[in-house]
């Protein structure tokens, strides 16, 4: 009982607050509702005219949830894929859609467009901000499905906390916190070890179903306030991580090998408040991003797979808020990104430079009602410019409700896969080539003689960015104390969309692709959530419906040549509208369901929570590349997730423990990431360096 | 209200008595063509040990007929791998030619007029190779070879008479989903044809 108040007041997730009455605790929750995601400085929960959710540390904390994905997992809406790394989709839409964010400034990294979710530790967060909606009017390509931004504790009073997890297959998560201020200086820093042995859930298969892992993440803060005006800091974070893996190939040789990932991120911030109307912050970030894979026959040592992929990417920026008068504020900036890319898989050194521009204004046109208009500016040097608009409205009629309506578009950039891809299978004998190297590769392959046909000439069609446009219309209530309740709904649709087309015949039969634009989708639904907090209770039922297509297939649809075959007579049939599914991989029903007391005083908590799946289309079986059948869905699925905890002496050690996935569900062939019942124990210890 | 109800009711009774009597009359007209072609189906035809070979096969007499006859035109369709051949430009002496059409193969009630292709290997083949080509798909995930539903084969014979064909499946047994380790090179598929040398294919 001897800590002091600021203490209290800077570290709600690690339960210091112990005397604080309840009063205060709410009081407290309130003012933590704070987003800096949508509009890209500061702003109450309830002023910003997006669909935004909010997951607190302390939220995370209870739920022993060690890495992004999982604490993601849990969510209504989100739903998670697993092809080359962890992927979250966002209303429906994939994971290249959906812009990842560290402290606002993107996470560099992605193969074939999913960036693993595994990199990301959340040991170190103070919240996670997850937009839904286009926000390509201030982050640009990427963000045209939504931003989930991680925002690391940044805390300065001086402390340390150690805490050690440990799960089933000998999962472990060890992370250390320090921090220490000292005049016009505050430095923080966090370290984490997680690692596994993996698990197989197939033992009659060579090779585990998840190899062995281990990952290090090092973040370093410093900050120097040099006058009361301005202020520096450096903050930097590492990530490493190895895998290793085992398989058997169809022709029976074992192969084994390993991947490597590493990630080196360094941001220099300087900020500064000019005659209080103004702050602004100039950043530099780069970020060094590599990865490496190395499959060998385990019999002859002979390399069976290999390939290497490096990116620097660097970003200068210039962003400020402006206070013009009470009603009226604007944020805007303006910067730059430099990526190189050198990769087994690309010829030479790639480079894309991308310049922007953006400005969002807020105006109180009456105290109730307030409009949020931005737009961004990209031009790229890879393939044009790009303009977009973002418009809100934000209508309170009162203290409990807040009404918002929005229009926006997004735009995904072509990768450099997409851009710059050079590869021949050695096995299958076919060709992909990005669109800016498809000349150069098909000349290469005639030289060769190996060209039979071209299809497409190079020049026909020109690749352009993926494009969006996107309305939401939402509310939040707040008919009493401690309850709200909120929906969302949303409709985007998708155009432009980038998909590999055959433009050449091989001499061996095989084909050669590029990536054209070719698809339009839409995604629609609602997002509504009720959450009832009152004296450690919160309850909380979220849900989201999701309704996805593409527009090609349904007017094949309604034109009836869209066909199956019967798996029993093996007969062509003609698939009506209703048996398609939509897209695969988007369950149309999400939900979860949690139940959290947390003692005011002692401060012990119990924590349960059922996230439920709808059935979703898994994959084709019936040969229309579409879902309209039984057999090609994957399950729904509930899962059960149940924690508890205690703190003692003088609330510096916290013990909890939990069983994730309490009803034991796997199913092998559709979900191998599900690895059934994980129980897991936790012990955090924090301790203070200054303590009196 | 009461009594417009009846009335209603009553004229709903009536239309459907007379929709009713009209079914009746029309079930009643003599059915013109009473000559219905038979669908044969073909289940897993094997190819020879040699995977280069095709296996030849007549769809007149729905038999298999040895290589030794090749250049004759007692064959129509042949098979090599997943090629296709038709007894005709160069992969035969007969007047074999095809199409692909896109639809249900019992709605196909008679074979389209012009758009016939023979083989002119191996620039082009009348019935187009590779995957999403013509008539089958390469699945990479699962390494298979499946037919495109909805892809009907409109051929002429060796002897130019016409025929319609649906490949179901390209593994021994003809498995639904068929697996990398199934056998391949076993051809399964369904026709009908026509003897008399008219279009009609129903």
């Amino acid at each position: 009982m001897k800590i002091t108040l600021p203490i209290i007041f800077a570290l709600p997730l690690l339960q210091l607050n112990a005397q604080v009455q309840e009063d205060s605790i709410s009081i407290f929750a309130e003012l933590e509702e704070v987003v800096i995601s949508a509009s890209r400085s500061e702003r109450s929960i309830y002023e910003v005219g997006a669909a935004v959710q909010v997951i607190t540390a302390q939220e995370i904390g209870k739920s022993g949830t060690e890495r992004l994905s999982d604490i993601l997992s849990r969510q209504a809406g989100i739903n998670l894929t697993h092809e080359h790394g962890v992927g979250v989709q966002l209303m429906g839409l994939a994971s290249e859609y959906v812009m990842i964010l560290i402290n606002g400034q993107p996470v560099a990294g992605r193969t074939a467009g999913v960036l693993d979710l595994d990199r990301i530790s959340v040991s170190n967060v103070k919240r996670i901000e997850i937009i839904r909606g286009p926000s390509s009017s201030l982050y640009g390509s990427e963000a045209l499905a939504g931003v989930i931004n991680i925002i690391t504790e940044d805390q300065s009073i001086d402390l340390g906390m150690l805490e050690v997890q440990y799960r089933r297959f000998n999962t472990a998560n060890i992370s250390a916190r320090f921090a220490k201020s000292k005049g016009q200086f505050e430095w923080r820093g966090f370290g984490n070890f997680y690692g596994g042995s993996g698990y197989d859930l197939r033992p009659e298969t060579y090779g585990p179903t998840a190899p062995p892992f281990k990952t290090g993440t090092l973040e370093n803060h410093l900050k120097w306030k040099f006058n009361p005006q301005h202020e520096l800091s450096i903050d930097s974070r590492m990530y490493l991580e190895k895998q290793l893996s085992k398989y058997q190939l169809v022709s029976d040789e074992k192969i084994s090998g390993f991947n490597r990932v590493t990630d080196v991120g360094t941001t220099v911030l300087i900020s500064s408040a000019f005659r209080n109307r103004t702050k602004g912050v100039g950043t530099l970030y780069h970020s060094f991003y590599t990865n490496t894979t190395e499959h060998h026959l385990e019999e002859t040592a002979e390399t069976y797979y290999s390939d290497f992929f490096h990116l620097h990417f660097f970003r200068p920026e210039y962003i400020a808020e402006t206070r013009w008068s009470d009603a009226h504020r604007s944020n805007y900036g303006a910067g730059g990104t430099f990526s190189f890319i050198k990769s087994d898989r690309y010829e030479g050194l790639q480079s894309m430079f991308n310049y922007f521009a953006f400005v969002q204004h807020e105006w109180d046109i009456i105290s109730k009602l307030k409009l949020i208009a931005g737009m961004r500016w990209d031009g790229q040097s890879t393939f044009g410019q790009q303009v977009n608009p973002k418009i809100s409205i934000l209508y309170r009629p009162s203290a409990k409700w807040n009404i918002r309506a929005g229009a926006g578009t997004g735009f995904k950039a072509p990768d450099p896969r997409q851009l710059f891809l050079n590869f021949s299978n050695p096995l299958a004998g076919y060709s992909v080539f990005g669109a800016l190297v498809l000349e150069e590769g098909l000349e290469e392959l005639d030289r060769q003689g190996q060209l039979a046909e071209i299809l497409v000439r190079p020049d026909e069609q020109e690749l352009r960015a993926e494009r969006s446009y996107a309305f939401n219309l939402g509310y939040t209530w707040r008919p009493i104390r401690g309850l709200s309740i909120e929906s969302d709904a949303f409709f985007n649709h998708v155009y432009d969309l980038i998909d590999t087309r055959a433009v050449a015949r091989k001499a061996n039969g095989q084909t050669v692709f590029s990536y054209y634009n070719v698809n339009k989708i839409f995604t629609t639904g609602i997002h509504s959530q009720i959450a009832y907090r009152k004296q450690g209770w919160l309850a909380s039922v979220a849900y989201e419906f999701l309704k996805t297509g593409d527009y090609a297939v349904l007017q094949g649809l309604r034109d009836g040549i869209i066909f199956r075959r019967n798996a029993e007579t093996l007969a062509t049939e003609r698939v009506s509208k209703g048996d398609y599914f939509g897209l695969f991989n988007r369950p149309r029903h999400t939900g979860s369901l949690a139940l959290m007391y947390t003692h005011p005083i002692k401060q012990w908590f119990v924590n349960s929570r059922v996230v439920f799946r709808g059935k979703y289309g898994f994959g084709d079986v019936n040969g229309n590349q579409i879902p309209d059948i039984a057999t090609e869905m994957g399950p729904r699925h509930m899962m059960l997730y149940l924690s508890g905890g205690i703190t003692v002496w003088e609330n510096r050690l916290e013990l909890s423990a939990g069983i994730d996935n309490l009803g034991n569900f796997t199913s092998v062939n559709y979900l191998p990431s599900i690895n059934g019942i994980n129980p897991w124990i936790k012990v955090r210890y924090i301790f203070h360096s200054n303590q009196q | 209200m009461q009594p417009f109800k009846s009335i209603r009711t009553a004229a709903i009774i009536s239309l459907a008595l007379i929709a009713m009597a009209c079914k009746k009359d029309d079930d009643s007209n003599p059915d013109p063509d009473p000559i219905i072609l038979e669908v044969q189906s073909v289940n897993s035809l094997p190819s020879p040990e040699n995977a280069d070979e095709p296996v030849y096969y007549s769809l007149e007499t729905g038999k298999e007929v040895p290589a030794s006859q090749a250049n004759t035109t007692n064959w129509d369709i042949a098979f090599v791998r997943t090629t296709i051949l038709l007894n005709g430009g160069t992969s035969g002496p007969g007047k074999g030619t095809a199409q692909v059409w896109t639809g249900i193969f019992e709605e196909l009630k008679a074979a389209p007029g012009s758009g016939y292709k023979a083989d002119n290997a191996p620039e082009s083949y009348a019935v187009p190779t590779g995957s999403g080509n013509g008539w089958y798909q390469y699945n990479p995930g699962a390494n298979t070879i499946t037919p495109i539903a909805g892809r009907v084969i409109v051929l002429t014979t060796g002897s130019g008479k016409f025929a319609k064909l649906e490949m179901l499946s390209y593994y021994k047994g003809a498995p639904a989903v068929p697996t990398a380790s199934d056998v391949a090179r076993h051809y399964s598929f369904r026709y009908v044809y026509q003897p008399d040398g008219t279009k009609k294919l129903e």
